[in-house]
């Protein structure tokens, strides 16, 4: 289970102790520079420097870390595909011919497709950071500290919390109706159906037993009940300037290589 | 002065069908309370009604002899006094990390951080999770959320502990843990109410039971009243606890008799008068015996061995016996006639008081006082009950020889003339040394006990 070994690696790597604020900052910065920029440069140069973080600092096993990466590779992939072909119209580079059908490949069209596969893949590398380091529930606190509204930051506290009570509930149910036999691709699709109105009832009940023991213990209607958390430390103040002054600096290599394209 | 009261108390299902009739139910203070029932039986709807989950249809239910309010204010109060434990923990823990869920409730009653953080970190003590404050539930075991589900509850200081069905799907060590933390509350004052289709468990440690029957009230009364009714027992789909249908048997086969008996201790009792009427016991032979020799009888680590008569009899022992049937070193044998007082020489329980996780717990404890102490009595068992007993036990590297049922269990080992030592937390002294006295003067054998400081 991806999300299970996920959810393990966010709570047991090398990272896992530093301030959860600086991890946000750095991530999400990066991220919305890497955005902005309009050549493939910046957000190739914050996946090196994502992917040594979660490599060398956070020590996190390769083969997970590239298997996660495949997802944003192939979209990449497929958006460079696309725009070389389908992007720009009077710079071409090569043609040739399918089914009688001429293909034309661009030069604006690949440097686009370029700068979204690389925006793409570099995107996901920091949020990886971010989900490979922090564990969820450190990362309630860091939306807190960043004024998300307290109903929301309740409501995906539950949501996480019960994610793991569904899953393992749906690993038993797939797994009794996998003991009984499942034979053709038909009632392979039947059973699944079944098991899903199934697990959708149960979400109800469980919303129900919730609700009992929420009241049980007190429960007001009044948000904050959740987002207990013993003093919050300061923020080191050196690691944070190290952060503001690395992303100043992206963002000045961001200006520099502004419509800096490859070909 | 019962502590919480229902009267009359019926409680009907939206198509009609009635879950509870006219139920009267009461618990005093401080006392332990099963409601033990065939699944469907009620037994969780009636304790719904405890904590006003649920509201009768007929009838009341009387907090402190005052009626039940059901406003806002009411229920706080309500809620407050009476905590709820569910069976599946996954149905109470709903916050990311331990901590957060244990603050759950302190933050709902809208207490000041400091305090929170206080009781926060009192009740994982408490129950022995404070390592895993920072982990999500589904990182623990069954157990373990067991725990910390009840951490949530200890955490908001309620008068009463309703639990549903406390022991079910947990391993053996997991119930005697749960039992453990529960008995500790007790001890401090804590009124608790848990429904259990487990007979034994009501049997041992309840002092009042409710048997539950197709929403009817069937029968109320201490255990030994419950289970002295063997037929109603049978009628409400439940069964007898093992030793009680152990004794029955004996009894159906003139081997045993008298009341039924309630602990193993009971048991243990009644099994053993009818030998000592008879001058017979079984021994193990420690050299090879022959029909009609007359053998010695010693007690050596706990156990009835013989000795030769030949080697000068008199200093070793003053109890003699028949041999009946022939052996051979190291088997069973059946000594008969036996001359010379039978019952063995009792050996010394001593209670060594440990302060509890609120006065300091094991913190407070000088770990070389207590090898010292050890090293000076050189008890031949040990015994640990309750939290910061256990852990004291743990980090001086002793090795704990009961840790389950540790008064019957160095009652049993003491009787047998072994010397035990009990490192008993808090409240649980007191309990040690009632539980000792209650048995001297129901028992035939005395047993001294002593409270070493």
């Amino acid at each position: 289970m991806i999300h299970q070994t996920i959810d393990i690696i966010a709570h047991t790597n090398r990272l896992r102790h530093i301030d959860t604020r600086l991890k946000v900052i750095f991530a999400v910065t990066t991220l919305l520079i890497t955005i902005a920029s309009t050549s493939p440069i910046p957000p190739l140069l914050a996946f090196v420097i994502a992917t040594i973080l979660i490599l060398f600092a956070a020590k996190i096993n390769p083969g997970t870390y590239f298997f996660l990466l495949l997802t944003p590779l192939f979209f990449g992939l497929v958006s460079l595909l696309m725009m070389s072909l389908f992007f720009g119209y009077d710079s071409p580079l090569y043609s040739f011919e399918i089914l009688s059908h001429t293909f034309v490949l661009q030069k604006e069209g690949i440097n686009m497709g370029l700068l979204l596969g690389t925006r793409t893949v570099a995107g996901s590398a920091c949020l990886f950071f971010l989900a490979l380091t922090t564990p969820m529930t450190e990362l309630f606190t860091g939306l807190k500290w960043l004024r998300i509204p307290d109903v929301v930051i309740e409501l995906a506290m539950i949501i996480y919390r019960y994610i793991f009570v569904f899953l393992e509930e749906a690993q038993r149910m797939w797994l009794a109706s996998r003991m009984r036999g499942e034979t053709d691709f038909r009632t392979k699709i039947e059973v699944f159906s079944m098991l899903a109105s199934t697990l959708f009832l149960r979400t109800i009940h469980q919303g129900e037993k919730l609700f009992v023991a929420m009241n049980s213990r007190c429960y007001d209607g009044e948000t904050n009940s959740l987002c207990y958390r013993e003093k919050n430390p300061g923020i080191n103040i050196t690691s944070l300037f190290a952060i503001l002054l690395f992303e100043f600096a992206f963002i000045y290599v961001t200006i520099k290589t502004q419509n800096m394209a490859f070909i | 002065m019962n502590i919480i009261e229902a009267q009359n108390l019926t409680y009907k299902y939206p198509d009609g069908t009635k879950a509870l009739d006219d139920i009267d139910f009461s618990v005093e203070k401080g006392s332990i309370t099963a409601i033990i029932g065939q699944n469907g039986a009620g037994k969780s709807t009636l304790l719904l009604h405890l904590n006003a989950t649920l509201r009768p249809a007929n009838g009341a239910v009387y907090l402190e002899n005052k009626p039940f309010a059901y406003d806002n204010k009411g229920l706080h109060l309500i809620r407050r006094k009476v905590a709820m434990v569910f069976q599946n923990p996954d149905d109470q823990l709903l916050a990311p990390t331990v901590r957060q869920d244990v603050a759950f409730g302190p933050k709902n009653l809208k207490l000041a951080d400091a305090q929170i953080k206080q009781r926060v970190d009192e009740a994982l003590r408490l129950v022995g999770m404070e390592a895993y404050a920072d982990k999500p539930p589904h990182f623990l075991s069954g157990g373990q959320k067991k725990r910390v589900a009840i951490a949530g509850v200890i955490a908001m200081k309620p008068e009463i502990m309703v639990l549903d069905e406390p022991t079910a799907g947990l391993d053996p060590q997991g119930c005697t843990e749960i039992i453990d933390i529960l008995d500790e509350l007790n001890a401090e004052g804590k009124t608790i109410i848990f429904s259990t289709h487990d007979v034994d468990l009501a049997a041992k440690w309840a002092n009042n039971i409710y048997v539950l029957h197709e929403g009817r009230i069937k029968r109320h009364g201490s255990p030994s009243q419950i289970f002295a009714d063997h037929t109603m027992i049978s009628e409400t789909g439940l069964k007898l606890p093992g030793f009680v249908q152990t004794f029955r048997e004996l009894k159906l086969r003139g081997i045993s008799g008298g009341e039924s008996p309630l602990t193993m201790l009971n048991f243990v009792e009644s099994v053993s008068k009818p030998f000592d009427v008879l001058k017979v016991r079984c021994a193990i032979a420690s050299t090879d015996v022959y029909s009609g020799e007359t053998v010695g009888l010693v007690m050596k680590n706990g156990t009835l061995c013989t000795t030769r008569v030949d080697d000068d009899p008199k200093s070793v022992t003053s109890v003699f016996g028949t041999v009946i049937f022939e052996a051979r070193a190291g088997e069973d044998i059946v000594v008969g006639e036996i001359t010379g007082i039978l019952s063995p020489k009792t050996g010394v329980i001593h209670i060594v008081p440990i302060p509890r996780v609120i006065e300091g717990g094991s913190r407070a404890v000088d770990l070389g006082t207590i090898c010292r102490i050890i090293a000076g009595q050189s008890p031949d068992k040990i015994g640990a009950m309750g939290t910061s007993a256990k852990v004291v036990v743990k980090k001086a590297g002793i090795k704990c020889d009961f840790e389950v049922d540790v008064i019957q269990s160095s009652i049993l080992a003491a009787l047998r003339g072994l010397n035990v030592m009990v490192f008993a937390t808090g409240g649980m002294v007191d309990r040690v040394i009632q539980k000792i006295e209650s048995n001297n003067k129901q028992g035939g054998q005395h047993i001294k006990y002593l409270r070493v400081s």
